[in-house]
């Protein structure tokens, strides 16, 4: 059993989504990152799934803005302070 | 405030808004007109802005809320994922039940960009904003919860599940493309 201090495979799963959109605790972090250290399962888990976000977020990265949509919003302002 | 004190902050978030309205409604022209659309209104409204705060995430806000009402969101059809939902680290136990071990990138390295775009459009619509509001704008789930107008928990929630139904998307993308075959077991 751990020690009530030490941050459980449970326990890191559960804060899984949170690690990764950077919403703990620094905390959190270091008592998540001890278990990770100390545990090669979750380490595992918690690479895959960074790497699955980070190249999903690749793939999808910005497509180019349409060259005339900048003027066409200033048009619309334009139109629209009158 | 302004025209230009407004256009000066408006100006820097054109890209990413046009990248989320195109996403969210699938076509050029619809997401012109939202981004368009969404720009006259942030004008009017600039009133209700606190200067200092985060102008993307009150922008992105309006521009969620236009879409919410406009033609293009209630013309939009398309496959959705089924709503059933995937285990959690789906991919990461799928894979390794293929033989894939230690990284995703073996796998999604293999689907191109229009196949990951299309697991995400597949996305019912509540995932799907959260999703895109998360990958296209890296914003905290309180950006996302002011962009998508929804309480911190819903965020929360919407954001695990929407990562599980897409995991869920992305191998059947992989399986349809051949990339991936979970029952011979291996990366084609």
């Amino acid at each position: 059993m751990s020690s009530p201090d030490k941050c459980s495979c449970k326990e890191a799963f559960a804060k899984l989504d949170d690690y990764l959109c950077r919403e703990l605790t620094p905390e959190e972090i270091a008592r998540l990152e001890q278990h990770l250290c100390e545990c090669i399962n979750c380490a595992n888990a918690y690479k895959f799934e960074g790497q699955m976000l980070e190249c999903v977020k690749k793939k999808i990265e910005q497509i180019a803005l349409p060259t005339d949509l900048r003027e066409r919003v200033r048009a619309a302002l334009d139109a629209c302070k009158e | 405030m302004d025209r230009d004190k407004f256009e000066s902050l408006l100006q820097p978030v054109l890209d990413v808004a046009y990248g989320y309205a195109y996403k969210l409604t699938g076509n050029q022209e619809d997401a012109m007109d939202l981004v368009q659309e969404a720009s006259v209104q942030a004008f009017r409204s600039i009133g209700t802005f606190e200067e200092g705060t985060n102008f993307k995430a009150w922008f992105m806000k309006i521009l969620t809320n236009k879409f919410y009402k406009s033609k293009a969101r209630a013309a939009r059809t398309g496959p959705t994922v089924s709503l059933e939902d995937a285990e959690d680290l789906f991919l990461y136990r799928e894979a390794e039940k293929a033989g894939v071990r230690g990284t995703a990138d073996e796998v999604l390295d293999k689907l191109d960009q229009e196949s990951v775009q299309r697991a995400i459009e597949s996305l019912p619509e509540e995932f799907r904003v959260v999703s895109l509001l998360y990958f296209l704008n890296d914003f905290t789930y309180e950006e996302i919860a002011q962009a998508a107008g929804i309480p911190l928990g819903t965020v929360r929630s919407r954001l695990h599940r929407g990562r599980k139904l897409l995991q869920k998307a992305l191998w059947e993308m992989a399986e349809q493309r051949g990339l991936v075959s979970a029952a011979k077991g291996g990366v084609a």
